[in-house]
Order: C-alpha cells, then structure tokens, then sequence
C-alpha cells in the first residue's frame, strides 16, 4: 500500500562479503501473499558472478529485487515509486543489531532516539521532536501496530525480536496513500518468520554487558499444502546504571542520575500457511504473542519545564503484552488477476511507570504516574489487481478496508505528588472507551508509455474517520528510464495523521483536551537518480517536504491545564540522500549518506535534534579457505543539539552535542560448514563516548553505550 | 508429518499458548471499603484530601467497618464537569461504596446525576448552590448531601451586613459574581435581599470561572459607580477583578465576598496573597470552638503545618460518610444513604467533630449517635441540605492565619427552603 516518493531501494545481502550462498528468505521466491507484499526476490542466473558468490551480482546489488510496499504491485527497484530500504536477516546480523530499531538505524536520513517507558522516538528526513514517537506506520504481517491512544506502536511493541523476523522493509517519506494514517514520515514493515523449506535453527549469544538472547524457529511441510512455521524468541539486558548529568534546579549545581535501561522482551509467531499446488486458492493464519517490559528507561527530561525538575529521578518503566491474530485468503484470477482478504486483529495490555507533572499553585510539580489501559484493533481488508503483461500497458489495484480501534474502559492513571505523598486517579484521557473506525477505498495504478520509456505511477486513498470525517491522500510519480540501468524519478505524496486519543483528550494533569483537532499533513517532493552496472548501483535523491497544519502544543489560561494540542504548526525540511553498494571478490563497501535542513516555520528555528550530517559506511570481506567473514560498519551523526528547541510550548537554547561516531566490528566464523556459524560483535570499537539526542530534552542528551563485546552461535539442525 | 515434526510442532503451540496466557491474571484480594473522592487536585487542594484521610485514619484506628479499614481512592476531576461525572462512574466501577465530591456546585450538578444512576451517595463538602437542593427528588431517590449549608442563607447575611452594619453602609451595591450554577443563583438572591432592605444594586456583571482579562467587567462595574462590590467569585477570579479595578484607577469601594473567596488561588496570575487584603468574606463555618482546635492541632502534627480553614468541611463530609458506613447495615447504596442520615440527625447521642472513635463504638453497641460536625449542625433536611453559623473574616496576608474575625455567630434562620 502507500507511496509517495521513490528513492533508495538497498539490498543487503551478507553473502555477498562472504561468498556464501544466500539464505533461504533472501530470494525466497513468493511465499504467502500477503497486502502489501514488501518484497519478493528473483535470481537471475548470471555463471561469471556465481563462480564467486554463489549470487549473481545483480542480486547481490539489488538490480533486481522486487519490492511491493511501495504500491500493490511486485517491481524492480527502478521502477519502484518509494524509497524502500530491504533489511534481512544476514544485514541485521552482520551489523549486530539486537533489536528491530537497530536494524534499521543506519539507513540514510533516519535517526533512532531512546524514548520514554523504554520505547524509540524514529525521525526521518529532519523532523526530529517529541513527537517523533508518532508518524511512522509499523506494519506486523500486513497489520498495523499502530495504537489509538498514541497514534503509535513505537512506545511499546516496536520491538520484534529479530530472529522470528525474516526481513525488514523500511519506507522513507509519506505512505497515506496506500496505508492511511500514520505513514507520515515513514512505514516500517516486519515480515515474520516463514520460509518455503523445512528449516529448524536455534542461536544465543551473551555480551560483556550482560545482554543475552535466545531463540528457536522450525518450519516444517505438514503434507503436500501446508506448512507450519513457529519462531520463538527472547532477548535481555541488566542493569547498566547508566549515569547521566543534570543541572540542579535548586542550586545549579551539576547532579548525577543513572538509569538502568533494562529489558526483557519476548516474542512468539506461529503460521500455518495454505499453498496447493493445483488450487488457485491459497491462504494462511498467523498468530503473535509479544511482551515487552522495560525499567529505568528515559524519563520526560525538560519536555515541561526548562529545568531538570525530575533530577536523579528522570527514569520510566513499563510492562506490555501485545496478542495479534490474522487470517488471509487469496485467490488468482484469469487475465494476472487475484483477489485477496485480510483480517486482523490485536489486543494490547499496557502499564507505565514514570515521571509527570502536576499542576500547583507555583508551577508544575514533578508527580510518579503510573498508568494502566487496554487497547485493541482490528480489521478488513479486501483488495483486487490486475498486473500488467505484454499487450497490457497499465496495471491496477484497488480495495476497501475497514479498521476500529477501540481504547477500552476502566484504565487510569494513578499520579504520585511527591510533595504531599498523595496519590489519585485521573480518568482525564484514559478512563473512559473511546472507539474509531475507518472506511477507506485505494487505489494503486501505474501505465507505460513509448514502450517501456516512461511509466507514470498514480493513484491515492480516501479515508472516512468516525471521528473526523474525511481525508484523501493522492500519489502521483513520472519514471524515465532512458537507458538500460538509469532512471529517473519525479515524484509527489502527501499524507496525513489522525490525531490520536491523547492528543484529543489531553493527559488528565497538564494537557486539556480538544475535540475540534483536525488531522496534518504533509507533502513531499523527491527527485531520484539511480544508476546501476554490473559493479555497483548508486542512487541519489533530493527531496523536499512541507509539513502544515502540524499538531503542536500550545498554551493556555486554565485552573488545570497549561497547554493544548491545535493544528498550529508548519514545517519544511530540504535534503539530499545517496547510497550505494559496490561488491567484487569477496569484497563489499555499502555507503549511505545524507545532508537535510529542516525548520519548525511557526517558531522559526531549525530542528536542532535531527543530525544535519549521516554518513554510514560498511566495508567487508570475506576470507574463503577461512570461511571467515569481517564486516567493519562506522556510522557519523553531526551537526545537531541535545534536544529540540521547542520543548512542551517554550523555546528554549539547546547546547550543541559533539559529532556521533561509532564502529562496530562482526566477526563471523562459519564453523561447521553452513549450518553453525560462531559470531562475535564488538560494538562500539573505539570506546567513544557518545551522545544522541533527547527528545525529552534532557540536558546533553542521551548518553549512549561505551565499549562492549558479545558472542554468540546459531546453527541449523 | 514426520515424528520430529509432530513432536515439535505440539511443543511450539503448547508455549506459544503459554505465552497467550502469560500477564492474563489479575486479582483484587484486597479487604477494605472503598470511598471514592472526586477533587480538583493540585497542592493547592491537598488539605481537602488530608482532611478526609485523617478522618478515615481516626475511623480505621477505631475499628472501621466491623474489622474492615475504610480507604479513600481519589479521582482528579480537573473542574471538568464532565471529568467528575465520568470520575464517579469509574470510582464505581473501581468498587467505592459511596464518594465524596461536590468541590464545586458545578462539579456536583453531574456528580449528582451519576449519584442517581448509579444509587450511590454522594456528600459534598463545598458545593453551596441553591440549585442543589432540588436536584435530586426527596425520598427513596434521593443520594445528594452536603455539609455546607445553600448560599440563600449566606445571601441573606452578606445583603443584611452590607446595609446594615455600621462601618459598611452600603447603599449602592456591584455585584461581580461567576457565570455558572454558583454564581448566578447567589447574586440573584443578593441582590434581591439587598433590594428588600432598600439598597440599589448598581450592577451586576458575571464573568467565566479562571478569566484572566477583567477589563470589560470592571469598565461595566465603574459605570454604575458602586460604593460597595461583593466578588461572588473564586480567589484568582476575584483577586483579577480587584486588581484590575485598582491599577485602573477606580475609585476606592467596599469589598465584601462570598464563601468561594476563602481558600488558596489555583493559579500563578493572581498567587500574590496581598491582592486579597482587607476583602470580608463570608464563612459557613465556626473557626474557633474546641474541636475545631484539637483537629488543626492533629492536622498539624500529621502533616507539618496547619490545614487550609476550608478543609474543616473535608473532615466532616468524610467523618459522616465514614461514621454512616460503619453504621449501615449493609454496603449497599441505599442502606449507606439511609444510615447517613441517622448518624447526622438527632436523635442520639451528641458526637462533638472529632471524637470518631466514641462514635464507633456507640454504633457497634447498637446506640444511636447525632455527629454534629465543625462546620454545621449537620442536620439533614429531606433534601441533604444542612444550616449553619456564619463568620465574617477579613484576609489579611500580614497574618499568619490570613484573616482576622470580623464578627462571628451570624444567623440566617428565616429563610425559606424550596425543599418540599
């Protein structure tokens, strides 16, 4: 579902550094469909490549892989209308990522920032903010995760754990047009575990700092049609009393707090996929089970006064356990038709712990809050397509879905003012249902002209909210591919977001409600130009994004409430990306790159916390009679604050944080030919202290993790 | 299937359905009687809550419900109406027996209608609108009480000192009182018993509960040329007003308030104490007997400092919900209510404020007990309506108390009640 821009489509393929053949799930050919099918894979024989790497080089360069997320259609890169970034298995575990966020923290023009309650603020493209934690779309499976009462899944049930992952696909820029709201700066899609050969692996590793995982998976053909598919997995970390500085309020003093950044996280999924072979039928059930609890995470810093009123206290915690079921039926049709059904649905237990404020008779007063809710979703979705063919010249989608989300009675909060001990409920936002459902129609079509020359891409979605009304989001992009291995894309999205629960009914202590908040948007420009030959592929993208009717924090005069949210801000952002990947011999360089402005117009000041500068370069090889493979991944964030000027409603002068830079080395020892591998990350090489910046605003940002090791083994059996 | 497989794939559903059922417990074994409290909620107010749970800790010490402890959940209501009605369906739902609210008239108004929905009692401590006591019909349907007495009484005593006493001589009355179910009802009944004595009501201007730009209100006021202004108002709304007629060079009046002007400001624009000095407020309550002292003595050890005037009343609502549970023969709402009304009203044995634990044990000897309360006779009318003795005080903020009594023992007996 949703476009709107085109831009990098980036293959990982470890193999490629180590002369392996590839994993099964990365050129799988299609396995279960399922809308939007993120990415399907072909490999084109190509004998001199193969001779090296076992992968032809287009594959290895992503020449030829096929993407779908970005419309309902599987597409070469170059004529992809997104900019799709394709992470795999071998990518996330060859750069040591531990959680899904991780993995796709090295993308250009992407930032990850720690958050409140042990969850991940993801700023794309500049807009780096508190309310980074809303705008990306996170899809399990084809189900949005996305919650109603924060117009998020980032607080907490981002995390996949990754082994029960097959793939990762993360769109940069608007996607409403294909996934509605939400999709604003972003859509990131988890496929889960399920391959088409009967497969059985189990891995753990354990680092220096104590973090240790484990997990299992199988797969296995029960007879001739099905298959079943179960993946379990579990990932930790201790205490690592991380210390971070503070300015005394009282005195001005420098304070010292430490935070424990602990987790627990464990996930489950289990498939049964449906696939004859001489029906046209096919279809699968899947079904998640998540839990998710986090301590001593960031707290809300100065994001409701200048000073750092939480002192040693700025922590949160949280505890939530997330069950999703789906169900799809597909059938194909004559003339490349198919006809598919979806529905979903996702129930979600969430408690918090953490600092807020209470309003007193001089000013907010730091409060504990702690707060309870269950929330759920679900939904329908029916679609049909027509992919085009040699004497057809345009191809089509289209489809309804129908989704409600339902924020169930009987939550609350319970706030702890430390001043008096006492202890009460707000039922402000929380305590009482709040439902909303949404009918909306698509449509995803795209024509050729002079031959194969030009294809004009188009289409959009209309949204009707019960609460709300109505919304429409087009797309429209023109692809020229004037020579075999170039193209050239212009393309245009807009997209918006509902507002959220939260944002309506405000936070029952300082935040007044407003029912009369409409939803923003966000229009986006990109120009791309992709090249690639037999030796390397390399894009460049330059985009521009004009954000109005932005949902801010404004003040008011109340008894209770200091502030309000209102569709009062503007925004733009400028920027250009570039990326690339060139492999030869064993050797492998990947490189993305990028340089983005981006101003909050109705303030009238840059968006500090976002880095201006990101420059990621991985360089690999892989020593044959060995079967050792060495991947050296650095990554530089610069130009940027230890926060966002505007905090709550105040602008306030942020210092700036020196240059973020980080090398993570993976060793990989295929020991047992290729079904163990020993692996071992050192993250962190050169034990540079770092900082990212905090959406919170809390002072100098976010301290980041020193030098730490891990080793680990996965095998198949 | 092969035997691996079949083994495994049983093994994996068997924890994935583990996992399903992981968190899906929850129990409540907790043994205490639940009282909602419904109240705006900010350090400003805190006293309120202090005072409710000091009592319901005198309560418990005693014995509480026949070996149960009484326990207070409160609910910040935000003076959101709509948060206080949805806040006591959720105290409700949460378990409480009964609640206190009724901080404001306007927040009682629909705390009221959920009392009725869900038959379930509801005392107030503050809320004095004469609306009240129609609210809900006397009689089997009837769950509203408070201990605050309805401003037609204190209307009655604000006209009469304000004509009448010596140092006031007010001919030429302005009037400034909130938009809502407090202030217009208050100010209609001020002003005609002011007219009755023979006084002009100059004007009479209303404005928004919490306004902040009281400029066209004080433009209005002056062009009557008042001698005398009555705030009918909260502490912020009529310190704004003061203060803008002041630094806008109005002529030097009277000021006199009614009871909502007694308390702390809620908000930063008109904090400063000293904007209240030399405005007389009327005050339902007897400041100065014996209980009343020995209870800001105990607030005071307690907590560290002595409560706000007002929360003698948070006491009292508590202390009679508290004692009634105790008494009623049941935690059903109707047997709540029905004992709320014994051990308020007389017959029995006379409980000065205070001396809960005498009052527990008589009613677990099966005696009889009248809680005569510190802030009125607490004697309920078939309507929960209650009457008192009013003070007057004068704030002064160079006080360590804030005020100084004016006068004190003032009564409005003759008035007339709508209750049926």
């Amino acid at each position: 579902m949703g476009v709107a821009t085109l831009a990098a489509l980036t293959l990982v393929t470890p193999e490629l550094a180590r002369g392996q053949a590839p994993t099964p799930e990365a050129v799988e050919a299609p396995a279960e469909p399922m809308p939007p099918e993120p990415l399907d894979a072909e490999a084109p024989s190509d004998p001199n490549v193969e001779a090296i790497t076992g992968m032809s080089l287009e594959q290895l360069l992503g020449l030829d892989i096929r993407v779908s997320a970005a419309s309902l259609f599987d597409e070469s890169s170059l004529d992809a209308a997104a900019s799709v970034d394709l992470i795999t298995p071998d990518d996330w575990n060859r750069r040591g990522a531990r959680r899904t966020l991780d993995a796709i923290g090295n993308q250009p023009s992407t930032a990850v920032y720690p958050t409140l309650w042990g969850g991940s603020g993801v700023a794309m493209r500049g807009f780096a903010s508190g309310n980074s934690v809303r705008g990306l779309s996170i899809q399990l499976d084809g189900v949005p995760l996305n919650d109603i009462v924060y117009a998020s899944a980032l607080h907490f049930s981002s995390n996949v754990e990754l082994p029960t992952l097959s793939r990762i696909e993360l769109i940069r820029g608007p996607g409403s047009a294909l996934y509605g709201t939400d999709a604003f700066h972003g859509v990131l899609a988890y496929r889960s575990f399920a391959p088409t050969q009967d497969e059985r692996e189990a891995g753990g590793e354990i680092g220096t700092d104590l973090f240790h995982r484990g997990y299992a998976r199988m797969s296995q053909a029960l007879g001739d049609d099905l298959r079943l598919n179960v993946a379990l997995g579990y990932s930790g970390l201790p205490d690592q009393s991380r210390a971070y500085a503070y300015t005394d309020p009282a005195d001005g003093t420098e304070g010292r707090g430490q935070r424990s950044l602990s987790y627990r996280s464990l996930h489950g999924v289990a498939s049964l996929v449906y696939t004859p072979r001489d029906s046209r039928w096919d279809g699968s059930v899947t079904f998640h089970a998540n839990h998710a609890r986090a301590d001593g995470a960031p707290g809300v810093g100065r994001a409701a006064d200048a000073r750092s009123l939480l002192e040693d206290r700025d922590t949160s915690s949280s505890n939530v356990a997330l069950y999703l079921g789906r169900a799809q039926v597909g059938v194909a049709l004559e003339h490349r038709m198919r006809v598919e059904a979806l529905g979903y649905f996702w129930h979600q237990d969430v408690f918090t712990r953490g600092p807020g404020t209470v309003p007193t008779f001089s000013g907010p007063s730091v409060s504990d809050n702690e707060t309870s809710f269950a929330q759920s979703r679900g939904g329908a979705r029916l679609s049909i397509r027509q992919e085009m063919s040699d004497s057809r010249r345009t191809q089509w989608a289209a489809g309804y879905e129908y989704s409600r989300g339902l924020l169930h009675d009987g939550g609350y909060q319970a706030i702890t003012d430390p001043n008096t001990g006492i202890t009460f409920r707000s039922t402000g936002f929380i305590g009482s249902e709040y439902a909303r459902n949404i009918h909306s129609l698509f449509l995803s079509a795209q024509t050729r002209f002079a031959g194969d020359v030009v294809r004009i891409h188009y289409g959009g979605r209309v949204d009707h909210y019960s609460d709300f009304g109505f919304q429409v989001t087009p797309r429209l992009g023109v692809v020229v591919t004037p020579i075999e291995g170039l193209a050239v894309k212009l393309l245009y999205g807009r997209a918006f977001r509902a507002p959220s629960v939260f944002e309506t009914r405000g936070d029952g202590t300082e935040i007044k409600d407003d029912a009369n908040l409409r939803p923003e948007l966000i229009d986006t420009f990109e120009l791309v130009l992709l090249r690639q030959t037999d030796r390397f592929r390399v894009q460049a993208t330059g985009f521009a994004s004009l954000w109005h009717d932005a949902i801010v924090l404004v003040p008011i005069t109340h008894p209770s409430y200091s502030t309000t949210y209102a569709n009062a801000g503007s925004n733009h952002s400028l920027g250009a990306e570039l990326s690339g990947s060139y492999v030869d011999d064993g050797f492998r360089v990947d490189l993305s790159a990028s340089y983005v402005r981006s101003r909050n117009d109705s303030a009238n000041v840059a968006y500090g916390a976002f880095p201006a500068v990101i420059a990621n370069l991985g360089v690999g090889y892989t020593f044959d009679e060995a079967r050792v493979s060495l991947y050296l991944f650095q990554r530089l964030q610069a130009v940027m604050t230890e926060g966002d000027p505007i905090s709550n409603v105040a602008l306030r002068s942020q210092r700036s944080l020196p240059a973020y830079y980080r090398a993570d080395l993976n060793v990989d020892w295929e020991a047992v030919d290729e079904h163990l591998h020993v692996y071992a990350n050192i993250r962190n090489l050169f034990a540079r202290t770092n900082q990212v910046p905090s959406l919170a605003n809390a002072q100098y940002g976010a301290p980041t993790q020193g030098i730490n090791a891990s080793i680990g083994v996965r095998g198949g059996f | 299937m092969s035997g691996w497989g079949g083994v495994e794939v049983r093994r994996s559903i068997f924890l994935l359905t583990c996992l399903l059922l992981l968190g899906s417990c929850r129990t409540d074994s907790s043994p205490s009687v639940r009282i909602g409290v419904l109240l705006p909620y900010g350090s400003d107010t805190a006293d309120y809550f202090r005072s409710m749970q000091l009592a319901v800790d005198e309560l418990n010490a005693a014995g509480g419900v026949r070996g149960r402890p009484l326990e207070l959940v409160l609910y910040d209501v935000m003076w959101d109406a709509e948060i206080s009605y949805a806040s006591f369906h959720q105290a409700v739902d949460d378990g409480a027996v009964a609640v206190l609210g009724g901080f404001s008239s306007a927040l009682a108004q629909r705390e009221a209608e959920a009392a009725l929905e869900r038959r379930v009692p509801l005392i107030g401590c503050c809320s004095s609108s004469d609306l009240l006591t129609t609210i809900q019909p006397p009689g089997p349907d009837h769950f509203f009480f408070r201990v605050i007495p309805p401003d037609r009484l204190q209307s009655v005593i604000i006209a009469d000192r304000a004509y009448n006493r010596a140092d006031l001589q007010c001919r030429n009355l302005g009037i400034v009182h909130m938009d809502d179910s407090y202030g217009n009802p208050l100010s209609a009944s001020l002003a005609a018993n002011f007219e009755a004595l023979g006084g002009t009501v100059a004007a009479s201007v209303s404005h928004a509960f919490f306004t902040i730009d009281f400029s066209t209100q004080v433009a209005a006021m002056a062009a009557a040329n008042p001698d005398c202004i009555v705030l009918v108002s909260t502490i912020d709304d009529g310190r704004g007003f003061r203060k803008t007629w002041m630094d806008t060079g109005h002529p030097s009046v009277k000021w006199l308030a009614s009871d909502a002007m007694f308390g702390a400001a809620l908000g930063e624009t008109f904090a400063d104490p000293h904007l209240s000095d030399g405005i007389e407020v009327i005050f339902p309550w007897d400041l100065g007997t014996p209980s009343a002292d020995a209870f800001v003595a105990r607030f005071t050890a307690r907590y560290g400092a002595p409560p706000t005037a007002s929360a003698l009343s948070s006491y009292d609502e508590a202390a009679a919900l508290g004692l009634a549970i105790v008494a009623a023969e049941s935690l059903d709402g109707d047997a709540i209510r029905d004992a709320l009304v014994r051990v308020g009203n007389a017959p029995g044995t006379p409980i000065p404020a205070g001396d809960l634990e005498d009052a527990v044990t008589r009613i677990q000897r099966g005696e009889e007990i009248d809680y005569l309360g510190f802030t009125s006779t607490i004697e309920f009318d078939a309507c929960g309506d209650v009457t008192s003795a009013y003070a007057i005080l004068r704030l002064d903020a160079n006080v360590p108390i804030g005020y100084t009594v004016v006068e004190a023992g003032l009564t409005a007996s003759s008035v007339a009640s709508p209750c049926p």
